[in-house]
């Protein structure tokens, strides 16, 4: 009787034990998650703005008829399928997936969708660039848009793909109410609806119920989206250790740019998820290729020679966990990256430095590199060089300035940036003519020529290739390294997925 | 009495117009582009450019201020550049609120826990208590605020969860769970100031209980306790009510570093963020607003100074 009863109690714990883990694994829905970001966005119109910040927000709200895989390959959103593409490239036939919704109750239409890629391709950088190529773009039936070329590009559904400076579906009548300046309502079409901003306390979207999601399961930033939690906030906090404390002490959820020398004490802590993303951007020293003294190419080489990388990245990132060496312009994960030039890269040889200077025929000039205060690698370069015998007149200055004074090549020699990952190698900064610095030898502008007509991947990898080396010939900047970023959460806080940039679909609390 | 008032409140006028039109210029002036912090720091010249002429930023200097003065003299401030084109006015007052609360709750307490130990330290002068209230406001004054506040919230938030680590809750989500959030703030705030107001009161409370009127009451047979606190107090409050003043004023244009650690959205951090982002209009607006409160604040005092001392006339 006494061992029956023994049985009894064990079975029945057991089965508790196995309906409280299941439970505590099955995603819940409800409650309401509180992230951190590191300032308000600028806005939540991708059409007005290329920040990461704000596609970041706005992702929760909007859509675009395509998005990327965990991959970065471009993976339909609002559009049913690829894209049929005729034999002569020139014109691509969409049809959009039926029944999807925006937040205010009316169902998506190809008008809309021309009417948003319109507006985005005149108010968008990134639209602009896409749009040099764009004949013609016209709604076929209610469900069908047809999209004319008039020279093939290889940048068209990477371009509708991409998330900052991104092609979101709005309305039609927003689309006409705002015709050129920035949304003051949004509505969307994603897994939440936008409810409030208060200018530096947050912003609060809340699960959108009508939503319709694609039929293949989730996959990086697209595939099936579910809203479990009721809200998301996103708060705006400037300073990093309030940032910390908030989630340490509970009363935040999420938050990003978390300083990595914090990560050797929080990775063991209980009540956290320590989470340190993947390598998501590339520092990079962007040399004035119009005016100065850095015109020279022996001059720029001499810098990429001088320079040790790694005692940069550390200064800035701590933890190895958060940088790497890498000479290839994208990121290693990427399907265009390789390592063509990495002769020349980290190369921290200051004796060859010192020759190349002397052959340059350099007398000590100055030379003017800016930077802006977040920034602290940039001494650790100047120290380097300023052994090889560069002078170097640092000057640190807070980014509204620096952003004016770059446009000017009279007033620097180098400055430094950061460079996020883009969808597509064109879409770098490093890569783009028009960016301060201006690479825009002739040799350069006609392989980027061919790298955005060329539509074959392996014939398009062979162009990237020679860009590569171009850049490590002509040496327009200097790729210092990639960084991630430390992320922390909650410990009630799962299904996040930590890929380059942070979403919150998907994710659940306890 | 009501004339002196009227015309320290028509001065505001004049005060407006030249401090109004300094920042115009001076902001304008300085490098920095709205249209370039709008798009971030990948966008290339021809993107801001084309922003720039949307925003109708790339206008001249002079038109923009006619333009600008003609909507300030209705009243209208304009609208911000970054917070979707909402009045600058309402951007202001929401801010405003936070800044209002928390100043109030930091003076109260600066004033309450100043006066009474700078009183308790005069009327025990060279005691031990008068000895530790002075080493205690000493590192009042010296501690620096941000220290302070990361302090209490390694302590109260993260060692001992018994106080939110950072954010703001305004009155109508309740009264306790509002000031709940302001509590570290206010403590962060106050100590400083508490300091002062306790080293002010016992400095001129040292002076005044060595008076002859003072002497004269004791003599008369009056309690210690009513002249300290009636006869000696009020002579001290003329002074300690120019400091608190001062600070109200002072507080009132933001604490900045108290709000960004404690993640409060005031006056102080949108004045910063608003010169990072070069939000001209948000930017003109908070300057003013700046100095209304101190005419104000200015003005108040000095009506309290004839409340305190009828001997004082205007």
């Amino acid at each position: 009787m006494k061992n029956k009863l023994f049985l009894g109690l064990v079975l029945t714990l057991s089965i508790m034990m196995l309906v409280v883990n299941s439970y505590a694994a099955e995603p819940k829905m409800g409650g309401v998650l509180k992230v951190v970001v590191e300032t308000d966005p600028s806005t939540l119109d991708t059409h007005a703005s290329s920040t990461t910040l704000n596609a970041i927000i706005a992702y929760h709200i909007f859509e675009g008829l395509y998005t990327l895989d965990k991959n970065l390959k471009v993976i339909p959103m609002l559009a049913a399928d690829l894209p049929e593409i005729s034999d002569d490239k020139l014109v691509y036939t969409i049809k959009i997936r039926p029944g999807v919704k925006f937040q205010n109750g009316k169902e998506v239409t190809a008008e809309d969708v021309v009417a948003s890629l319109k507006r985005w391709g005149k108010m968008s950088g990134n639209g602009r660039n896409l749009f040099k190529y764009v004949a013609s773009i016209e709604a076929k039936d209610p469900l069908t848009l047809e999209l004319k070329l008039t020279e093939s590009t290889a940048i068209t559904l990477v371009s509708l793909a991409r998330h900052s400076g991104g092609a979101y579906i709005y309305p039609k009548d927003l689309c006409e109410k705002y015709p050129d300046k920035p949304l003051e309502e949004f509505i969307g079409t994603g897994p939440f609806k936008f409810v409030e901003w208060k200018p530096q306390q947050y912003i609060k979207v809340v699960r959108f119920d009508e939503y319709k999601p694609v039929d293949f399961p989730a996959n990086g930033f697209g595939g099936k989206k579910v809203a479990y939690v009721d809200e998301i906030q996103f708060i705006p906090v400037l300073d990093q250790s309030t940032r910390l404390n908030a989630v340490e002490g509970g009363e935040y959820d999420f938050s990003d740019f978390i300083a990595g020398d914090e990560y050797s004490r929080l990775k063991d802590n209980p009540s956290l998820q320590a989470l340190p993303s993947a390598l998501r951007a590339s520092f990079v020293f962007f040399f004035n290729k119009r005016a100065g003294i850095m015109k020279d190419v022996k001059m720029r080489e001499a810098v990429l020679t001088a320079l040790d990388m790694a005692p940069m990245l550390i200064v800035d990132k701590g933890d190895e966990k958060f940088w790497g060496i890498n000479p290839g312009l994208v990121l290693k994960e990427s399907i265009w990256w390789s390592d063509i030039g990495k002769e020349m890269y980290n190369q921290g040889d200051i004796e060859k430095a010192k020759m190349l200077l002397q052959e340059s025929g350099y007398k000590g000039e100055k030379i003017v590199w800016m930077v802006s205060a977040e920034s602290d690698m940039t001494l650790v370069a100047k120290k380097q060089l300023e052994k090889a015998g560069f002078n170097i007149d640092l000057q640190t200055m807070e980014f509204a300035t620096m952003s004016e004074r770059r446009n000017n090549p009279e007033l620097w020699d180098v400055f430094t940036t950061g460079m996020t990952w883009q969808a597509d190698p064109s879409m770098l900064t490093i890569l783009t003519p028009g960016y301060p610095g201006w690479w825009e030898s002739p040799k350069f502008i006609d392989l980027l020529d061919k790298f955005n007509t060329e539509l074959d991947f392996d014939k398009r990898y062979k162009v990237m290739e020679e860009i590569q080396e171009l850049f490590y010939t002509e040496i327009p900047a200097i790729k210092v390294g990639d960084y991630g970023n430390f992320r922390i959460a909650a410990k009630n806080v799962h299904g996040f997925q930590n890929l380059n940039e942070p979403f919150f679909w998907n994710v659940w609390k306890d | 009495m009501t004339n002196y008032l009227l015309k320290r409140i028509l001065a505001l006028i004049p005060i407006l117009l030249i401090v109004g039109i300094f920042v115009f210029f001076v902001i304008r002036v300085i490098p920095g582009d709205p249209a370039a912090m709008m798009l971030g720091p990948e966008a290339t010249a021809e993107d801001i450019e084309a922003l720039s002429k949307t925003m109708g930023l790339d206008r001249s200097i002079p038109i923009q201020f006619v333009e600008w003065s003609s909507k300030v003299v209705k009243g209208d401030f304009g609208t911000s550049l970054f917070f979707q084109g909402q009045p600058v006015t309402k951007v202001i007052y929401e801010h405003f609120k936070p800044t209002l609360t928390l100043t109030f709750l930091g003076i109260v307490l600066a004033t309450f826990f100043g006066i009474i130990s700078g009183v308790f330290a005069a009327v025990n002068h060279n005691s031990i208590w008068d000895r530790l209230i002075m080493v205690i406001t000493s590192a009042g004054l010296a501690i620096p605020g941000f220290w302070l506040g990361l302090m209490l919230v390694f302590f109260f938030s993260i060692k001992f969860s018994i106080l939110p680590p950072a954010g703001y809750k305004p009155l109508s989500a309740g009264f306790l769970e509002s000031y709940k959030y302001l509590v570290l703030p206010a403590v962060t705030l106050a100590f400083a100031q508490t300091s002062l107001i306790s080293r002010m009161t016992r400095s001129n409370m040292l002076e005044v209980l060595g008076t002859d009127y003072v002497r004269t009451a004791r003599a008369k047979g009056v309690s210690e306790f009513i002249v300290n606190y009636k006869h000696a107090l009020k002579n001290v409050l003329i002074s300690v009510i120019t400091i608190i003043g001062l600070a109200f004023a002072h507080l009132m244009g933001g604490a900045v570093i108290t709000e960004s650690i404690f993640n409060i959205p005031g006056v102080g951090r949108l004045l910063i963020r608003s010169v990072m982002t070069r939000d001209y209009p948000v930017i003109e607006g908070i300057v003013l607003y700046f100095a209304v409160i101190w005419v104000i604040l200015n003005l108040v005092v000095d009506v309290l100074y004839v409340i305190i001392d009828p001997r004082i006339k205007y």
